[in-house]
């Protein structure tokens, strides 16, 4: 019920180029590492297979329109893996979308317990990560895949979430086939006009019916002001993208 | 008074609500959706007090309580 009404408010909204401009999978490793290395744990060497392994995950959200560490079809994350020919003693995978640089992903998963946990642990010693452009359920979006590992051939354990292609026809992106504008820099500019508009209009009517002593069925301008001026801070503190 | 408290507490939990959630949309779009709903029984619920609830009234607090929230969810 709640995710349809959001899918319904969704497709009211004007759609608008949804790429984002500044995340590479290099920046991703760094800023992983750097965060890593705070907490007093060894830096991740990049590994292609898991490279591979991320990429092919994100291609197959697109292919299979999916959001999801699991797809419809119930492959998982470690598939992926497997099918890069990276044999895992430990696994892990974290997921991000709509994020506009790469700085806001890695604080974003530091900022989630769960993402957090795949980032520090000890356990792993290689990433891979994907920073792939596409359409999910008409939405344009960037997604970002991580993948964390610990090749053996010993006993294996999977961590946290994470899934497999056939196809991979996503493309990887690259610093310079990204467009500049960022769709959420853009709605949010627009809608906190709006609201700075409609908080103007709210105070000259509430002034001029004191001024004038209007009687008139109306609901409280003091309580709608009160409304906008919260919607209008939390337009002001949200941030875009989503971890999973 | 007490009507303008509640107001003003539903307001401030909304607030720190999304701060602690900004990390995902998802929790905002939904928190949001809860806020304008709240806001708008609110509305009704202060105006029978008032013994002030008209239909007139009932659909400005229905049509601010949509828009607010679609400024919101429009963003993402």
């Amino acid at each position: 019920m709640a995710q349809s009404a959001l899918t319904t408010f969704s497709t009211l909204q004007p759609s608008i180029l949804g790429f984002a401009t500044n995340i590479s999978p290099e920046k991703i490793i760094i800023l992983t590492n750097d965060q890593r290395l705070q907490n007093d744990q060894n830096p991740l060497t990049t590994s292609q297979k898991l490279n591979q392994a991320a990429l092919a995950k994100a291609s197959d959200m697109f292919a299979n329109n999916y959001w999801a560490h699991t797809s419809p079809s119930g492959t998982e994350p470690w598939y992926f893996i497997s099918q890069a020919g990276y044999e895992y003693k430990h696994a892990g995978e974290n997921l991000a979308r709509d994020f506009e640089n790469s700085l806001e992903v890695v604080s974003a998963w530091m900022a989630s317990s769960t993402h957090k946990k795949n980032v520090l642990d000890s356990r792993f010693n290689q990433i891979g990560v994907a920073v792939v452009n596409g359409s999910i359920n008409g939405q344009e979006t960037t997604l970002v895949v991580q993948m964390f590992g610990t090749e053996t051939s010993g006993q294996t354990s999977v961590l946290g979430s994470a899934e497999f292609v056939t196809s991979a026809y996503a493309n990887q992106t690259s610093p310079n086939d990204l467009t500049t504008l960022s769709s959420f820099t853009m709605s949010k500019v627009i809608s906190l006009s709006f609201i700075i508009l409609l908080l103007i209009t709210l105070g000259l009517d509430w002034f001029f019916v004191w001024q004038k002593k209007l009687v008139r069925i109306s609901g409280k301008s003091w309580a709608h002001t009160t409304f906008f001026v919260a919607i209008l801070i939390v337009a002001i503190i949200i941030k875009q993208g989503v971890v999973l | 008074m007490i009507d303008y408290l509640i107001l003003l507490s539903i307001v401030t939990t909304y607030i720190i609500a999304v701060l602690l959630t900004s990390f995902n949309n998802q929790y905002v779009k939904l928190l949001t959706i809860g806020f304008a709903l709240i806001y708008f029984l609110w509305g009704l619920w202060h105006h029978k007090k008032e013994g002030s609830l008209h239909l007139q009234i009932i659909l400005e607090y229905l049509v601010l309580a949509v828009l607010g929230s679609w400024l919101i969810i429009g963003i993402f």
